[in-house]
């Protein structure tokens, strides 16, 4: 047996990591599939009532499929990236008995899925939404995409952090999906940072998960106020999480093979 | 040849530090077949993690020519994924292409005897297939160094033979360091025997003399 590189042994077990998480995610009839698009679908359908019995049709010059779409889809990723990293190394234990596969591998199988996956969920749901008739103009691509990998690299690196200390310490861990709940309404998914009052802004806008959202709408309208958005705070939560989470891994990944 | 310098592996309780292993320092010939005594919980399976790189020492380092498996037993396999998923996530991890994944699963599927159960998850297979799998999966790759952690020849007669056999070709080319309860198999596998007890490896030039240690324990 000859000697492989350590990025070809790494792109191999990526690859079978993959094809593994495939398996058993989407499940032997593929239903998981269907459960990526349903699972946003229904929620948005739910707040959808609510805006129209509140009697609003548009927030920002947004329509409220689009505005919804835009808020409750990405907080399913986030939140799914992260339950996912939580149980990546105990899903996996198994196969941590190859020396090759190492424990990042398993976060990184992960996170790429959902990635992927979240995206053309994302994309196409807002495509229903404009094939069934709604406006939905994309005036600013770049903006809409770049909030998208800002939002994922928070979310991989706040998966590393709890996925470590899920892993190593799992009683406090079962606290972080009880806080995840709570967080859908404090994120801006069916709300307007714009539309709050004052007080109530200044502290939402603590949460980076409410500039993602509200960037993502700006990116469908000219309209849409982003004065009191900021992507550099989003850029250094970024930053700050994927650091945080990667030196936490570094530190910690030769005990969380044993647990 | 497998070198141990200066190492200590531990594990902290509450107690404080349980120590396997403790300023080792040992050469072990890569000549040899190997066979490691000790109590339960003595250390063997944590030493056939640390030859396999997938636990590491509190202090010191474990040199191995060669290549290692990885620890050959009944885990390291997915319950929901079938016989054949299992297998071929174990070649792809070992970078092997097309051609050679068909034709390490024919082997594999051939030498278990499973038949259609080689399609079923391996959840749904019975203690005895299990074993079986395992031991056709471990026996299709080539190593320089195989760490048998309690993987047993199962079955009847007829099967067993055929594991010995794999066995015996298999030595003439590679080394085994064994871990079993089963002293005949030890004895039958094995040219030295190491003992571990009380974070010391003590090793003995002949299995026979490790086998009487092990009995006087």
């Amino acid at each position: 047996m000859q000697a492989r590189s350590p990025l070809k042994i790494q792109i191999a077990v990526l690859h079978a990591l993959l094809i593994r998480e495939l398996k058993t995610r989407f499940g032997a009839y593929r239903l998981g599939i269907a459960w990526a698009f349903i699972e946003p679908l229904l929620q948005i359908a739910v707040f959808m009532g609510l805006f129209y019995f509140g009697g609003r049709s548009s927030v920002g010059g947004l329509e409220i499929p689009l505005f919804l779409a835009t808020g409750i889809a990405p907080f399913l990723y986030f939140k799914k990236v992260i339950m996912q990293s939580m149980s990546a190394v105990n899903a996996n234990k198994n196969l941590l008995i190859y020396r090759q596969v190492r424990v990042f591998d398993t976060f990184l199988t992960r996170f790429a899925l959902e990635f992927v996956t979240s995206f053309i969920v994302l994309v196409v749901i807002i495509l229903i939404t404009w094939w069934v008739g709604y406006k939905v103009s994309l005036v600013n691509s770049l903006i809409f995409i770049y909030a998208y990998i800002l939002l994922s690299i928070i979310a991989f690196g706040l998966g590393l952090i709890f996925g470590v200390i899920n892993t190593l310490y799992p009683e406090p861990g079962k606290f972080i999906p009880a806080l995840l709940r709570p967080l859908m309404f404090i994120s801006g998914t069916f709300f307007s940072i714009n539309e709050l009052p004052a007080n109530a802004q200044e502290l939402l806008l603590w949460n980076p998960l409410i500039h993602v959202f509200e960037f993502m709408r700006s990116s469908f309208s000219y309209d849409y106020d982003t004065s009191l958005l900021s992507l550099e705070y989003l850029e250094l939560w970024a930053l700050a999480s994927l650091t945080l989470g990667l030196l936490m891994l570094r530190a910690n990944w030769r005990k969380m093979l044993t647990q | 040849m497998i070198t141990f310098n200066n190492v200590t592996k531990y594990y902290p309780t509450p107690q404080g530090r349980h120590y396997i292993l403790k300023d080792i320092n040992l050469t072990l010939p890569g000549d040899k077949n190997i066979g490691v005594f000790g109590a339960n919980g003595s250390g063997k399976s944590t030493l056939m993690r640390l030859l396999a790189g997938v636990d590491f020492p509190n202090r010191g380092s474990i040199k191995i020519e060669g290549n290692v498996s990885w620890p050959l037993g009944l885990s390291g396999y997915q319950g929901s994924m079938t016989g054949r998923e299992n297998a071929e996530f174990i070649c792809r991890i070992y970078g092997k292409d097309k051609s050679e994944i068909r034709e390490k699963l024919d082997y594999i599927k051939s030498f278990s005897e499973l038949g259609d159960f080689f399609e079923m998850p391996l959840k749904s297979y019975s203690s005895g297939m299990r074993s079986k799998f395992s031991f056709a999966v471990s026996m299709a790759f080539d190593f320089d160094y195989y760490l048998i952690d309690e993987l047993t020849a199962v079955g009847d007669k007829r099967f067993k033979e055929k594991c010995k056999k794999t066995f015996d070709a298999k030595k003439g080319i590679a080394n085994f360091l064994f871990v079993s309860h089963n002293i005949n198999e030890l004895k039958r596998q094995c040219d030295i025997g190491i003992f571990i007890k009380d974070g010391s490896i003590h090793v003995h030039d002949t299995i026979d003399d490790a086998i009487d240690a092990y009995n006087s324990m």
